[in-house]
């Protein structure tokens, strides 16, 4: 009787450790893997996404109308600024032109394919921020239904924040750059007077909105405020897209290579309307 | 009714509420639709398999909406719904143990959570970023929890709704 109680107990153990295992195994392919949303994830995240826009609606119209307001407060300023802005603008277009123009026939002879010109832009706005607290994901109110795809970069005036995750008919996941996923890494250049240097963008402190930049060789010089963008390496993002800027310079504890730390330009904490870079029709 | 409409408010305040709140708040992180997960426990009237399926349920749309991992935060709210049960065994409901109660589940579901993604090779394990995870969820949600308390017993008084506390 003890004997067959004892054997009981060893199933309940063993039966129990498979349970578990097999459960953490099915989170680590859910959390992980690149999967693509069900068609029913698709319809439930959508209907319930579009009925609490509808609720939020009257909340957005006040707190929109409250920053307007506070945005009348220095109006004048702001015209001041605009006013020598906008005598610029007339020139800034022409030089635009001539470049694009340049830009064409230099494609044709190096047959090159992705660059920031080739890309179209589509507003968004943000219908939640960060629900999961650990995964550093906003939802946007653009999905496949606009031409939204997977892993298509995000920016926001001021600079980089992140790329298209998963992707519904009407809505999409945008993963931020702040994310500790140690898959979300994407290569940047720093600035430094006529030349490039590369790195890593590879972690995130909260304090004082910084990222870190690794592997950059210990003998180049990097001043402070250089400025910092995406490289356009790899599929993701187009070159030349703002970062941030260089606060401080370390060298590892190998003294082997430099850790930059770099200061966003992008304030993450108050994200409500975004750009997805989209790619022309037609281009590669 | 009652408690279709707490848990249906608390998640759909969740998302909208994210919007009012700063990505990285030191202190105001929402967890509104697990809060109203152990508030409406006493309404089961002891009816326990009813009050995990809809734990269940309410996680997978936790999944689905928010954070695109789907049966992780199902299993998840499973689990916090046991502990809410196991809670409910050993203290009686009112303010100050609603408040001890929220307190202790959201620490447990922050740690449980980020435990798991340590382990399945999301993140490397960082105590401090655990720790700040569980505080910054703490301030806001206790207060939801004691408001969320106070409203719902009072519609079930005016309402004689059967609550087994």
């Amino acid at each position: 009787m003890y004997n067959q109680k004892k054997i009981e107990k060893k199933y309940f153990v063993l039966i129990g450790a498979i349970v578990i295992a097999i459960l953490l195994g099915l989170i680590a392919h859910i959390v992980t893997t690149d999967r693509s949303l069900n068609p029913l994830e698709k319809a439930v995240k959508d209907t319930v996404l579009l009925s609490q826009k509808i609720i939020y609606q009257p909340v957005k119209f006040v707190k929109d109308k409250i920053k307007d307001y506070r945005e009348k407060q220095n109006i004048y300023e702001k015209y001041k600024i605009l006013k020598n802005k906008v005598k610029e603008t007339d020139l800034i277009q022409a030089e635009k032109k001539e470049l694009e123009h340049q830009l064409k026939k230099m494609k044709k002879t190096l047959d090159l394919n992705h660059t920031l010109v080739e890309t179209e832009y589509l507003n968004a706005t943000v219908v939640n921020r960060n629900l999961g607290y650990w995964y550093n994901t906003i939802t946007i109110d653009k999905g496949s239904h606009n031409g939204v795809k997977k892993d298509m970069p995000v920016i926001v005036s001021d600079g980089v924040i992140g790329k298209i995750t998963k992707v519904s008919n009407f809505n999409s996941t945008v993963k931020l750059l702040t994310s500790e996923d140690i898959n979300n890494k994407i290569s940047v250049k720093i600035e430094v007077g006529d030349k490039y240097v590369y790195g890593l963008l590879s972690g995130y402190q909260r304090k004082g909105n910084v990222f870190t930049v690794e592997g950059i060789a210990d003998n180049i010089e990097i001043p402070k405020d250089s400025i910092v963008t995406t490289t356009g390496m790899g599929d993701n993002f187009p070159s030349g897209i703002m970062v941030g800027k260089v606060k401080k310079v370390k060298t590892d504890h190998f003294d082997l290579a430099k850790t930059v730390e770099v200061t966003s330009s992008v304030d993450f904490d108050d994200l409500s309307y975004v750009t997805i870079l989209k790619r022309k029709e037609g281009s590669n | 009714m009652l408690v279709i409409l707490t848990l249906i408010l608390s998640f759909c305040l969740d998302g909208i509420i994210s919007n009012f709140i700063p990505i990285h708040s030191p202190l105001l992180i929402p967890l509104f639709t697990l809060v109203s997960l152990m508030i409406v426990y006493p309404y089961f009237k002891r009816h326990e398999n009813d009050y995990l399926k809809v734990a269940a349920i309410l996680g997978l749309f936790y999944d689905i909406v928010y954070t695109d991992t789907i049966f992780f935060q199902c299993i998840l709210f499973l689990i916090i719904a046991f502990c809410v049960r196991f809670l409910n065994e050993w203290v009686s409901n009112n303010v100050f143990s609603i408040s001890l109660m929220a307190i202790v589940l959201i620490a447990c579901y922050r740690t449980l959570e980020y435990s798991i993604l340590s382990l399945v090779g999301f993140f490397t394990f960082d105590s401090m970023y655990l720790l700040q995870g569980i505080y910054s969820s703490l301030l806001l949600n206790v207060i939801y929890a004691i408001i969320l308390y106070l409203i719902t017993d009072w519609l079930s008084k005016k309402y004689h709704i059967l609550k087994v506390d």
